[in-house]
């Protein structure tokens, strides 16, 4: 059960990266220029068919796969590397000042991903950057409260007290100690963000907050089919989504199940 | 001049000021053993915490401790991190958890070496197998490559009693060290810390509930109860002659041996009646 989980894990995320990867040195066709007619049929050469001005949907998908991962990476990246020292330094430090960052993380939990991002897009102009920049902004308390709440439990075990016995600074506690223990979680929690990410930053596509029109990216590609007259040109990028969001989330939950030394001792 | 000296001591918590140490004074002599019995509750991990300066933040602390010469009720943290680990140090009572799950036992061990001395990666990779090797670890250097996870809890325990003994302490203070494990382990593991408190004369606060476990490993006994010392003085006139009837209770309890086969138990409560005290 375990072993399925990470296999689909891996065969659905790993067919995201590949497509990204191949994309970089060789598409079907260029992904930007028509190469045939208007919403052609799924046949060969276009095995995909071809989008409303007559582009190649295998190319474009395989160029939008590049996004998808670049939204990810850049959203999870923000979110992580300000939530989580946030997070540790409210779970291991002073209790006012704690709470007043905690409160201050709701604050930014109740204002949506889609505000920020129309926010940031009108302030800076829509693109995909600014995008991952806001799903990155609105997903810091996630990542900061999942770091305070695995903080406080690392903190009350002995280990932490032997370490503080011994003489060691609070920094390195938090690096050496505290880290590597709520590392899994914070893990499978990234995982989880960077499919949300790529669902989010699709939406943004759809709404036109993204990418401009000139970039290949799925979202933008189901905004623009139209799923009256041409239904799969609508059908393989939301597939597409749905692989990249399902791959990243079982991923991170297989992983976890095979690399936890506590969950290994159990089997 | 005492190693430690601990005067009219008092911990209270909360709003409230809950008093759970009143007025403790004990003071130890370089390599003196000293066990502190008292029920749970009784405010002995409190004194334990005290002296090393880990009580929470809501503790309310009154009086003095004197270790080496120097007051450290009113040391900064940083200055204290400098006198734990090197000249003070605790054994913990919980093997399993007083050890990080992440971390190979040896660099844990390292670690500690490296907090308090410069030395190089060779010649602390040595010292911890040297000391794997003196608490009776076989194949010091494949334990030292383990994660906590896969050694036995006897295994563990002397990894902690090593890392305790690292730099060659003043004084250690042992919680409980042998309540988790097994009577054929904690015999070992008794014995172990006997002669390696006397290898590097170390004095010792042994802090436990068990008066047989203390009567073998101290020399010098004190009683708590509810927050009070209630006695103090070498084992022997202790456990042979109790001047307090709460200490008479506790003596009478453990010697079951004693007791006429057919007749029923003694409770403390036939020795001594809590509410009188109030």
């Amino acid at each position: 059960m375990k072993k399925l989980t990470l296999v689909i894990g891996l065969i659905g995320s790993g067919l995201v990266v590949l497509a990204a990867l191949v994309s970089l040195v060789w598409t079907p066709f260029d992904p930007s220029k028509v190469s045939g007619i208007r919403y052609g049929s799924l046949t060969w050469p276009h095995i995909l068919g071809t989008d409303a001005l007559g582009m190649d949907t295998a190319s474009r998908l395989m160029v939008g796969a590049q996004t998808t991962l670049l939204v990810g990476i850049l959203a999870v990246a923000i979110a992580a590397l300000i939530g989580v020292p946030l997070g540790v330094f409210v779970g291991m430090g002073h209790k006012t000042l704690g709470e007043i960052l905690a409160r201050g993380s709701d604050i930014l939990y109740a204002l949506p991903a889609l505000l920020l991002a129309i926010l940031l897009a009108s302030a800076l102009g829509s693109s995909v950057t600014t995008a991952s920049i806001a799903i990155g902004i609105a997903t810091i308390p996630v990542f900061q409260r999942m770091a305070r709440a695995s903080t406080l439990t690392v903190m009350s075990q002995d280990y932490i007290l032997a370490a503080q016995v011994s003489g060691t600074p609070t920094s390195v506690i938090a690096l050496r100690h505290v880290l590597p223990n709520i590392a899994p979680l914070l893990g499978v929690q990234a995982a989880a963000s960077f499919s949300m990410a790529i669902l989010a930053e699709a939406g943004l596509a759809y709404l036109g907050l993204s990418a401009p029109k000139t970039v290949p990216t799925w979202g933008r590609m189901l905004r623009d089919a139209n799923f009256l007259t041409q239904p799969m040109q609508a059908v393989i990028p939301g597939i597409a989504i749905v692989i990249a969001v399902m791959g990243f989330n079982l991923l991170g939950d297989g992983v976890r199940d095979y690399l936890d030394p506590r969950l290994q001792e159990v089997r | 001049m005492s190693l430690l000296d601990v005067k009219d001591l008092s911990v209270s918590f909360g709003r409230h000021r809950t008093r759970v140490l009143d007025h403790a004074c004990l003071s130890l002599e370089p390599g003196q053993r000293l066990g502190f019995v008292g029920a749970s509750g009784s405010g002995k991990t409190v004194l334990a915490s005290a002296i090393m300066g880990l009580l929470p933040e809501n503790a309310h602390v009154e009086g003095s401790i004197v270790f080496q010469g120097q007051e450290l009720t009113a040391l900064t943290d940083r200055v204290f991190s400098a006198i734990r680990g090197r000249n003070l140090s605790m054994v913990f009572q919980e093997p399993m958890t007083a050890l990080d799950p992440t971390m190979k036992v040896g660099r844990q061990a390292a670690e500690l070496i490296g907090l308090h001395r410069e030395t190089s990666t060779m010649a602390t990779r040595q010292r911890v197998e040297q000391i794997f090797d003196r608490v009776g670890l076989d194949h010091a250097s494949r334990i030292a490559d383990a994660y906590p996870h896969e050694l036995s809890g006897g295994q563990r325990q002397r990894v902690v009693i090593a890392m305790a003994l690292m730099n060659n302490p003043a004084m250690v203070i042992c919680d409980e060290p042998t309540t988790a494990l097994d009577a054929t382990v904690q015999a070992k593991v008794l014995s172990l810390l006997d002669e390696e408190l006397a290898g590097v004369n170390a004095a010792c606060l042994f802090i436990s509930h068990d008066l047989g476990l203390v009567s073998r490993i101290c020399t010098d006994v004190a009683v708590i109860h509810a927050g009070k010392i209630v006695e103090r003085g070498s084992a022997a006139q202790v456990f042979m002659n109790p001047q307090h009837p709460y200490t008479a209770g506790l003596v009478a309890t453990a010697s079951i041996d004693a007791v006429e086969p057919g007749t029923r138990l003694p409770v403390i409560e036939d020795f001594f009646d809590p509410r009188q005290e109030q």
